[in-house]
């Protein structure tokens, strides 16, 4: 069984998250040290709650952790609040510092939130092409062109789907989006953490 | 973004009710059976509205959820009942739901009601309006000296949460208000968001209240429990109409 650990900082919907993880057959711990960052099988970063908060959460050592295993390829999942973290800020609190793998500020909505299902439009034909997943956030992250990886969702425009190395960000919640949340952490494991840096 | 089709499950007493005019509450079941029937029917999302809260909403929340632990449950869920503070609803969240479902009393507890929508995000509140008519005033359950446009002042500008919009006279009828819910968006703001539950039960009367741009969801109530009824059902009777997952 693989471990994976739910980096809690203080906001974010832990439960559901360990309890579909579990289903997924994944050991689920939390924690904050060195060797627990580094080690884990997969490192996630839980969605739900706002920038500052989670920001406020996250020691200048974490960040620095973070980033280490980034740059080790260790596999990392970022889930909404959790991967605009990724980030280096957001408009949501302009004073704050995000994680910094992704160098782009995130964005306040234009139309103020989005919530609800939706597809990803995926170059090619892959085994998520025509899935719904559900959505809810009002911020987003803005377009890079330096990243591994980028998909849209269908409605919204918005990168929804982000990868550079072995770091994965969505916007979406695959913990709560029925079948497809599994179907998508199976891709993620066959596609993008099981690939050779 | 597909509009939604969810359930509105009213609990008391740890057992899900058929409510009526907000006044008769009559039992139904256990959450866990209808959580798991919901979910298999690919239901969009489900809300809980605990009548029976005590002062530690994530308690009862965790207590409801206890029931639940024997499936994977990956539907979106909100949840209501006694959440008056950041703290309530952080807790709330991190026990497993996706979005809070706060009254007109937190509301009008502005400090309270920043702090919230700070920790959280706007996208993880859900303002419930339940409306009540007395003679030919508009006006919520339990809150007469407010008016619909106070209300709106309340609620900040582009505010990115959702309001749900109920109704007493409707709830546990078997027709929906429409003129009602045009009523309170006009009323309240043509900026916002709205879920319109009290009173659905066709596919019909459901697209009709998703035609409103303002309307991002309907939400079910008492006539999901009827045997006959299935969200699948609703969902195809619509999808000739509008995009349904």
């Amino acid at each position: 069984m693989k471990t994976c650990l739910i980096l809690d900082y203080g906001v974010g919907n832990v439960e559901s998250l360990s309890n579909f993880l579990r289903y997924q057959k994944y050991n689920v711990d939390y924690g904050k040290s060195r060797n627990e960052i580094l080690s884990a099988d997969l490192l996630l970063l839980p969605g739900v709650g706002s920038f500052k908060t989670a920001a406020d959460h996250i020691s200048v050592e974490m960040r620095e952790l973070i980033k280490l295993r980034h740059e080790l390829c260790r596999p990392i999942l970022g889930i909404c609040l959790g991967l605009q973290i990724l980030y280096s800020g957001s408009e949501e609190a302009e004073t704050c510092q995000g994680i910094g793998i992704f160098l782009g500020k995130v964005e306040r909505l234009k139309d103020f939130s989005r919530i609800g299902w939706d597809k990803i439009n995926f170059d090619k034909d892959t085994e998520l092409s025509g899935k719904y997943f559900y959505f809810n956030h009002s911020y987003a992250v803005p377009h890079l062109v330096n990243t591994d990886r980028s998909y849209k969702s269908i409605s919204g425009g918005y990168d929804s789907i982000v990868v550079q190395k072995k770091t994965l960000g969505v916007q979406f919640h695959p913990e709560k989006s029925q079948e497809a949340g599994s179907d998508f952490l199976k891709w993620a494991e066959d596609r993008v953490w099981s690939m050779n840096a | 973004m597909l509009k939604r089709i969810g359930a509105s499950l009213i609990v008391k007493s740890k057992l899900i009710v058929n409510s009526y005019n907000f006044k008769l509450h009559l039992p139904v079941g256990k959450l866990n059976h209808t959580i798991n029937r919901l979910q298999e029917l690919r239901v969009d999302e489900i809300l809980i509205l605990n009548t029976s809260h005590s002062a530690k909403p994530a308690s009862d929340f965790q207590e409801l959820l206890k029931e639940c632990n024997n499936f994977k449950l990956s539907t979106p869920i909100a949840y209501g009942g006694g959440i008056e503070s950041h703290q309530d609803a952080n807790s709330v969240i991190r026990s497993g739901a996706d979005r809070v479902v706060i009254s007109l009393k937190t509301l009008l507890n502005q400090p309270a009601f920043s702090k919230i929508n700070e920790v959280l995000g706007e996208q993880a509140i859900i303002l419930h309006l339940p409306i009540d008519i007395v003679g030919d005033n508009v006006q919520i359950f339990g809150y007469e000296k407010f008016s619909l446009d106070q209300i709106s002042s309340k609620i900040p500008t582009n505010w990115g949460g959702e309001i749900l919009i109920s109704s007493v006279q409707q709830d546990g009828a078997k027709l929906p208000n429409l003129e009602l819910f045009d009523t309170c968006v006009m009323q309240l703001g043509r900026n916002l968001k709205y879920i319109f539950t009290s009173g659905f039960s066709t596919s019909t009367e459901i697209l009709n209240a998703l035609d409103n741009d303002f309307v991002s969801s309907v939400a079910i109530g008492n006539f999901l429990h009827r045997s006959e009824l299935s969200i699948r059902k609703i969902k195809q009777g619509i999808s000739s109409k509008i995009e349904v997952r």
